[in-house]
């Protein structure tokens, strides 16, 4: 390697340093140099000061993990860095910090340079793109999603607002007759035994609790909240949203039923676009058995879990889906029933995407519809996310 | 007065029944609580009282249970126990001699007045579906030949048009005609036309 040549390993092009300084110094991506352990950068091009508003000097010799949003430097930690010394070139999403406090998404590809004897990590050169405006478009795509979820949580609210008022009528009629019953003995002048006044008092209270249970898991379906994820356990959310049904379900004279792991399955996931698609779900297959005559109404939802993914299975006997709806069924506006607006499943395919899950409808020897849903576990779920490594 | 008379509460959800129970006996009502309508039909003897019935059941519903006691010529009135928007529902029973229908939850006052005028109605109901089925098993003690007579008495035949028309001397008709009156309690023709006018409007109900 010459002192003012630079020979190209790969192609034997020769070029001058010069013409190298030019391509570095002008270049729109951030390009920087940095030692192994505290990650400080040790070269970066002028690039680094429309990308966080520093100069080349005022970096230089500063740990990159001053720059990362903190939150992101700590993941960084924990996976980008034994990431890098395995395989040599990665690329990560993350916030990059600009001088005002604000930070920006970047997106930086990373490549290890390593003693060619020793192996030993020498360096790391890092490639970055500000991708702001990329994941700001991301950002807009989940709240509208949120927003159409949100809006066709309430139109199934809607529809299901008759059986929901007799789940929350039923115990506040009893609290009433029991409260009531105690009132006017007491106005007659008869005082109740101690005994039967305390039990009634217990049906009162767990009534109101009965009520009170019904109005918060409703309140949390219909509540306007953005996209947000957490981990949640699926086997609880699977017996929560069967709750809702149990009445609407004996009135067919059917039967709902959860089968789950012992085990708990958690996955990352926005819980309430969760249980909204397993609400559509439900709804649609009691929906079918009330329009069909089959003998034996049951409706299994069931949950399994897999390396790397957990799946949700919906299944039902009611004579499955008509053959011409069942490639578009998924479409919006698409629909068997007489009164459906065919959001339904188009919003919970949208919904199961986005957590970087399937939807498929299929048929099974026991079932004649199977509604199954994969969605990945906790962590292949971040990578595939790609927000943080 | 409601000593005697039973209010019926058929619900399908436990506590709703105890709770309803615990409000009509605290005004002096005599209670039985059943958890279906099959459990109803199987239970109910046609004791006089009335029947609070759910309209929205596991297993037959209350609309059915109505259909079958119209069925059965069971006369206690009904009350329907709605929920929130069976107003359809509660039409259909209305149709089917529901005497009313009150919506959960309901106010302590509103049902027990319901229950009262409902208990009052039930008295003549019963008393007159008693008197009914005493002309009925009256009726239904008659021989073949005793109602064919009858039946040509009612026609406003005299002895001997029945004795030509059905073959028979004018004495047996007179044997047979005073065997009528005597097993239906009457001695004028015109009180055994009422008696009959009495079943036959009853089955028409």
């Amino acid at each position: 390697m010459g002192s003012n040549k630079h020979v190209d390993n790969f192609s034997g092009f020769e070029m001058d340093e010069d013409r190298y300084r030019f391509l570095v110094e002008h270049s729109g991506e951030l390009i920087s140099a940095h030692r192994p352990g505290d990650w400080a950068y040790t070269a970066v091009n002028p690039a680094i000061k429309s990308f966080s508003g520093y100069t080349p000097e005022e970096v230089i010799g500063r740990s990159a993990y001053d720059m990362y949003h903190p939150e992101d430097a700590e993941a960084m930690q924990k996976k980008l860095i034994p990431a890098i010394y395995k395989d040599g070139i990665r690329t990560f999403r993350y916030r990059h910090k600009h001088k005002d406090g604000s930070y920006g998404w970047v997106e930086s590809t990373h490549r290890s340079i390593r003693d060619p004897d020793t192996g030993e990590l020498k360096e790391i050169i890092a490639v970055s793109r500000d991708i702001s405006a990329q994941m700001a478009a991301e950002q807009a795509l989940r709240e509208q999603q949120a927003e159409l979820a949100h809006m066709s949580r309430l139109m199934t609210m809607g529809e299901m607002a008759s059986g929901l008022a007799h789940e929350i009528n039923q115990p506040l009629a009893t609290t009433l007759n029991y409260a009531n019953g105690a009132l006017r003995r007491l106005q007659q002048g008869k005082v109740p035994d101690p005994q039967r006044l305390e039990s009634l008092l217990k049906a009162i209270v767990k009534q109101s609790q009965r009520a009170a249970e019904i109005v918060k898991r409703l309140r949390g379906l219909v509540k306007k909240t953005p996209f947000q994820r957490s981990d949640i356990e699926l086997g609880a959310l699977c017996t929560d949203v069967v709750g809702f049904f149990h009445h609407e379900v004996a009135l067919l004279s059917g039967e709902i039923r959860v089968e789950k792991p012992d085990k708990p399955v958690v996955i990352t996931a926005d819980r309430v676009q969760i249980e909204q698609v397993l609400v559509n779900l439900i709804r649609n297959a009691i929906d079918a058995y009330s329009d069909s005559d089959s003998e034996e109404k049951l409706i299994v939802v069931r949950l399994q879990a897999f390396p790397g993914s957990a799946m949700i299975c919906v299944m039902d006997n009611a004579g499955g889906v008509d053959a011409s709806l069942v490639e578009s069924i998924f479409e919006p506006y698409v629909t068997s029933k007489s009164d459906g607006l065919g959001m339904g499943l188009s919003i919970s395919r949208s919904i199961i995407e986005a957590h970087g899950g399937r939807i498929s409808l299929e048929e099974t020897r026991d079932f004649a519809t199977v509604f199954r849903m994969v969605l990945p576990l906790t962590n292949s779920l971040r990578e595939k996310r790609g927000m943080i490594p | 007065m409601s000593e005697e008379l039973t209010v019926f509460i058929v619900d399908d959800d436990k506590d709703f029944r105890e709770s309803l129970s615990w409000l009509l006996e605290g005004e002096g009502h005599h209670t039985r609580c059943l958890e279906s309508a099959e459990a109803f039909l199987e239970a109910y003897q046609g004791e006089p009282g009335c029947l609070l019935l759910d309209l929205r059941m596991t297993g037959m519903s209350g609309l059915a249970l109505q259909a079958q006691l119209l069925e059965r010529r069971w006369v206690i009135p009904v009350i329907m126990i709605t929920g929130h928007g069976d107003v359809d529902v509660a039409v259909q029973a209305m149709k089917n001699n529901a005497v009313d229908f009150i919506e959960k939850p309901f106010d302590d006052g509103a049902i027990l007045k319901l229950v009262e005028k409902t208990l009052l109605r039930s008295r003549d109901i019963f008393s007159k579906a008693q008197e009914v089925n005493g002309i009925r098993e009256r009726w239904d003690s008659l021989s073949k030949r005793e109602v064919g007579v009858a039946e040509l008495v009612l026609k406003g035949m005299a002895n001997r048009e029945i004795a030509e028309h059905l073959g028979i001397s004018i004495k047996t008709v007179e044997i047979h005609r005073s065997r009528v009156m005597k097993k239906m309690q009457v001695t004028r023709v015109t009180e055994l036309v009422k008696l009959v006018v009495a079943i036959e409007s009853d089955s028409l109900r």
